[in-house]
């Protein structure tokens, strides 16, 4: 009981010491979830909403003044976050669902069109560009239970991209082509790669000179940073059957020398983060995890997907503290704010929590969600299965996730700044709340 | 039914078109409400075709069944269908499954215009319908049980594997007099599960059994020699060979 005390506090100061400048995606290069700002206990208006055009699964980051994200429409934006007002933004050759990470006046974010880009943070002229081995979502055979079972299908929910962690110089991010880069922050050029056996589309935290990132060949990897070698790796479920309980899609937070990741295999994993060994594992009774916990005062706070629950678990053991039914699927990562909660809800809900009890303190539902086009929702804003999925054979499912996300589904984890909850929708608007 | 008839008469939502029509005394007589109707469910920002078949069976009951294109759906069968004066009332049993997201229900006036107008409810919402009669009914009945062969009766065990998963199956058939034959449908796996059956039959010596239960489950066979029953179980697009044995008293 002393050394579970003594882990506590030691958990507490390391998530303290990792609240930094909302410069990267989950708040710090560890991916702690934990922002130095408070977020508000109230909701009063919608100070402004920037509209892009396409859908934005991206989590905004902040530098500056300026609110930058990805969007869809392949472009990357700087939006003044005073005003709203666009700043500047710079055109991928395809979709960008990622977050960019700002670093030194530069921003670092990846597209679909298989590049990476460095920009000039203020400007967003481009600093220099790289190739990867190009992007392509996770397949499978049977996916899901999508029929035929013969036929590979790309998976409709593989929905971000990897948002890369700059640290001591070198940018890392995860690819498509299932490599994990180290590029040289200043010129592009590569310092290493390392390839796992399938998609890599979660975002590295660093720690310590240590690389977490799991893939979606089911393991997850520890790679030195500076060596780009293999320190350790952990194997996740299998599901050699539809392939639907496999993969890390969650990115990992790490603190108090565990690393804390969610799989698709319905768990949430605490990992020693010396040596790869299991400290335990989270049941959520075959509901995927792909939030990236949040870390903060010896508590873990993440959400499932098909089950709808936040939770909030103990970090020393794992064992249960909160258990909150949501309406809808969860993927957006739950922010920590002070003593507010900030988590999306894919039916078009950005939900505002108290900190220790987990009480709702505020909702915001999108426009596009109370429009309920088609009826994509129930009445009391669940997801209403039926009517969106009308068949399991050929494209039926792939176009039923796409007007399943007419709702303005939250997949962008809030970020806060100065009292401001930022995040992106579905129908394509950077949302900021007061 | 008077419970029904209250809740016809009290019902909260009638669109404004049915109202005024109401409001005019429409007296179509109940016959008019037979054949086929074809029209849109006005959702937000999306119409749904709807093709509505309602008639009369041989006792006079009130049968249906629903097609609606869009949404996978082919001559799927229409329950508790209700017809009072102008106003009728139907269940959609199977369309939108149970509860909570379903069963969805139509509530609807055929009106002196010729039209069946009114509400589709669903998942706690509600959206308004217009349908005009284009023909003669045609209502496509669900396959129904039928008894089964004398030497099916009794309890059959076995087992199968599908995804990796070993899983047990008991079965016990029964005839009886002058009604379809019943089934007790087990499978374990992690857990047992004590399946509903809906639907029993033999048909050229290939015994069918049906439950609509994790998606639907279904098993398929003929009888091979006197205590082994051959086939497959079938569950979503997966199916698995299994070969049930006949249990004999005193064995498990």
């Amino acid at each position: 009981m002393k050394r579970q005390a003594c882990g506590l506090i030691f958990l507490a100061i390391a998530a303290a010491g990792a609240v930094q400048s909302q410069s990267v995606f989950r708040g710090d290069n560890a991916h702690s979830g934990v922002l130095a700002a408070q977020g508000p206990r109230e909701f009063h208006r919608v100070k402004w909403s920037f509209p892009t055009g396409d859908r934005l699964v991206s989590s905004p980051v902040y530098a500056d003044g300026l609110i930058y994200f990805g969007a869809d429409d392949g472009n990357i934006y700087a939006v003044e976050a005073a005003t709203g007002h666009q700043s500047w933004k710079h055109s991928a050759g395809g979709p960008v669902p990622t977050s960019p990470a700002i670093a030194d006046g530069v921003l670092y974010a990846g597209s679909y069109d298989g590049r990476f880009y460095a920009l000039n943070a203020r400007t967003g002229a481009t600093r220099w560009k790289i190739s990867t081995g190009g992007e392509r979502r996770f397949e499978a055979r049977g996916l899901h239970g999508m029929l035929p079972a013969t036929q590979t299908i790309a998976d409709p929910f593989d929905i971000y991209l990897s948002s890369p962690t700059v640290a001591d110089g070198v940018v890392y991010f995860g690819s498509g082509d299932g490599n994990i880069y180290a590029l040289d922050a200043a010129s592009g050029s590569l310092r290493w790669k390392y390839q796992t056996g399938d998609v890599v589309h979660a975002s590295p935290a660093v720690a310590d000179g240590v690389v977490y990132i799991g893939s979606w060949d089911s393991y997850f990897y520890a790679i030195d940073a500076q060596t780009g070698k293999l320190k350790w790796r952990f194997h996740g479920g299998e599901d050699p059957a539809i392939h639907n309980q496999v993969g890390f899609q969650s990115s990992a937070a790490v603190a108090g020398g565990i690393v804390y990741v969610g799989c698709r295999d319905s768990s949430l994993y605490a990992l020693d983060a010396a040596t790869g060994k299991q400290r335990w594992r989270f049941s959520t009774n075959s509901s995927w995890v792909i939030t990236s916990p949040a870390v903060h005062e010896g508590k873990v706070y993440f959400a499932t997907s098909d089950s709808s629950l936040y939770y909030v678990v103990d970090a020393a053991t794992g064992q249960p503290i909160l258990k909150i039914q949501d309406k809808a699927y969860i993927f957006s990562s739950p922010t920590v704010a002070g003593d507010v909660v900030l988590h999306g809800v894919l039916n078009g809900t950005l939900v505002a929590r108290d900190l220790s009890s987990g009480r709702v303190l505020w909702q915001y539902a999108t426009e596009a969600s109370k429009r309920n086009i088609g009826w994509m929702l129930t009445a009391d804003r669940r997801f209403n299965q039926q009517m969106i999925f009308r068949s399991p054979w050929r494209e039926a499912p792939i176009v039923a996730t796409e007007r399943q996300l007419s709702v303005g589904a939250i997949f962008s984890s809030p970020l806060v700044v100065d009292g401001v909850v930022y995040f992106g929708s579905t129908d394509g608007n950077l949302y900021a709340l007061e | 039914m008077r419970l029904f008839l209250v809740a016809l008469c009290l019902s909260a939502v009638v669109p404004v078109q049915a109202a005024k029509d109401l409001g005019r005394k429409t007296t179509a007589p109940a016959s008019e409400l037979a054949g086929r109707w074809e029209g849109s469910l006005r959702l937000p920002g999306e119409d749904i075709r709807i093709i509505v078949d309602l008639d009369r069976s041989g006792a006079g009951a009130w049968v249906g069944s629903i097609t609606l294109p869009t949404l996978d759906v082919k001559g799927a069968p229409l329950s508790d269908i209700a017809s009072e004066g102008p106003r009728t009332r139907f269940i959609l049993p199977t369309v939108f499954g149970g509860p909570p997201d379903g069963p969805a229900t139509i509530e609807g006036t055929v009106q002196s215009s010729g039209t069946l107008a009114g509400i589709f409810a669903q998942g706690g919402n509600r959206a308004s319908f217009s349908l005009h009669r284009t023909g003669q009914a045609q209502v496509e009945l669900p396959p129904a049980s039928t008894s089964i062969d004398a030497a099916l009766q009794g309890s059959w065990t076995g087992d199968y594997e599908m995804g990796g998963y070993a899983r047990h199956v008991t079965l016990e058939l029964s005839n009886h007099p002058g009604a379809v034959a019943t089934a007790k449908f087990g499978i374990v796996g992690k857990q047992p599960h004590a399946l509903v059956v809906e639907l029993i039959r033999e048909d050229e010596g290939l015994l069918r059994i049906e439950s609509s239960e994790f998606g639907g489950i279904a098993f398929e066979g003929r009888l091979q020699q006197p205590e082994e029953l051959r086939g497959t179980i079938e569950q979503g697009a997966a199916d698995a060979p299994i070969v049930l044995k006949r249990v004999t008293a005193g064995a498990q």
